[in-house]
């Protein structure tokens, strides 16, 4: 195995290196959140990491989505990323796409990925992607962030609450939303550590469990979240 | 009788402060209420739909969900802590 992995395949093993290697992952949006997990997850050698946005790199996008540089403002975003990743690790196959994720082509982009990961900026399309998950069966890894404060919890359909059981009914969101630029940098972190753990099976992911990251007073909160017997996506898996 | 309340997001913009401590509350909507006399119209607005809890807010008692205890009429000891948050959408 490539000596890029030494460090990790004492915690991960040879198996499970080659369980990343053999890997599909979606990154679902390549701003804050999106541009951390990828990279931590090109570095960790998932084989197949597809990144989907439809945005192009905007200079107020640059406190946080580290993928993007000044130079790249007015690029897709998808095209940003996939030169720093390929470059970041040439072993890992990266495949952009510049789309908007909605309920028609949902099952087209997401369809036969092994683990989902949360890049959004809008509950909408998270609410979107998690009934595609929970149909096929997918996990999918929630993060968001506000300020300082960042949320984080697994979904693995059946063996937990999924997106909807933990917010029912979506209220209106302005669209400025503040964010620290160490906050989606912490959270998509996170997401890159579930997506690892599940693929490897090492340690337990966070399922029904909402973590909350308190960058204010730096400290994690863990909330138990509850199935919702009543939710309408997931009541009957 | 004390109890705390965490707020968290747009909760925690408007009021300016991350934590509460408040006195004399002897259930859930007692707190809400105090929280809603303290800070107006506008927090009213995001956590209440007449006199139920929006469903999009969560509310905690100790880390569990007051969906999952006695909702708006949850009981509260001296120093119980609530949290309180909004969806979280940014990314």
């Amino acid at each position: 195995m490539s000596e890029r992995y030494s460090r990790q395949i004492s915690i991960i093993g040879e198996e499970g290196q080659k369980k990343l290697r053999n890997s599909k992952v979606v990154v679902t949006g390549i701003g804050g959140l999106g541009s951390v997990a990828s990279y931590y997850l090109a570095a960790a050698g998932v084989g197949y990491l597809r990144i989907i946005d439809y945005d192009v790199v905007e200079i107020s996008n640059l406190n946080r989505q580290i993928l993007h540089w000044t130079n790249d403002i007015g690029r897709p975003k998808v095209e940003s990323a996939a030169m720093k990743l390929s470059l970041l690790n040439p072993e890992t196959r990266i495949d952009p796409i510049n789309e908007k994720i909605s309920e028609d082509n949902v099952d087209e982009l997401l369809k036969g990925m092994d683990v989902i990961i949360d890049g959004q900026d809008n509950l909408r399309t998270r609410m979107i992607i998690n009934e595609f998950a929970v149909r096929s069966c997918r996990p999918y890894v929630y993060g968001a962030v506000y300020g300082m404060e960042g949320f984080l919890m697994t979904i693995i359909p059946g063996a937990g609450p999924c997106l909807r059981c933990l917010y029912p009914y979506e209220p209106k969101i302005k669209d400025f939303i503040p964010v620290l630029g160490t906050t989606p940098g912490v959270i998509g972190c996170l997401e890159a550590t579930e997506a690892i753990k599940i693929i490897t099976g090492v340690g337990k992911p966070s399922v029904g469990r909402l973590i909350i990251y308190d960058g204010e007073n730096m400290s994690f909160h863990e909330v138990c979240i509850a199935r919702n017997s009543q939710c309408y996506v997931c009541k009957k898996i | 009788m004390k109890v705390k309340i965490e707020l968290f997001a747009t909760l925690r913009e408007m009021v300016g402060n991350s934590l509460l401590e408040i006195e004399n509350v002897e259930n859930v909507r007692e707190a809400v209420e105090a929280l809603i006399e303290m800070f107006g119209a506008r927090i009213k607005e995001i956590l209440m739909e007449g006199d139920e809890k929006k469903e999009s807010v969560k509310i905690l008692v100790n880390g569990k969900d007051i969906r999952d205890l006695a909702g708006l009429e949850t009981k509260l000891r001296n120093g119980d802590c609530i949290s309180i948050f909004p969806p979280v959408a940014g990314g």
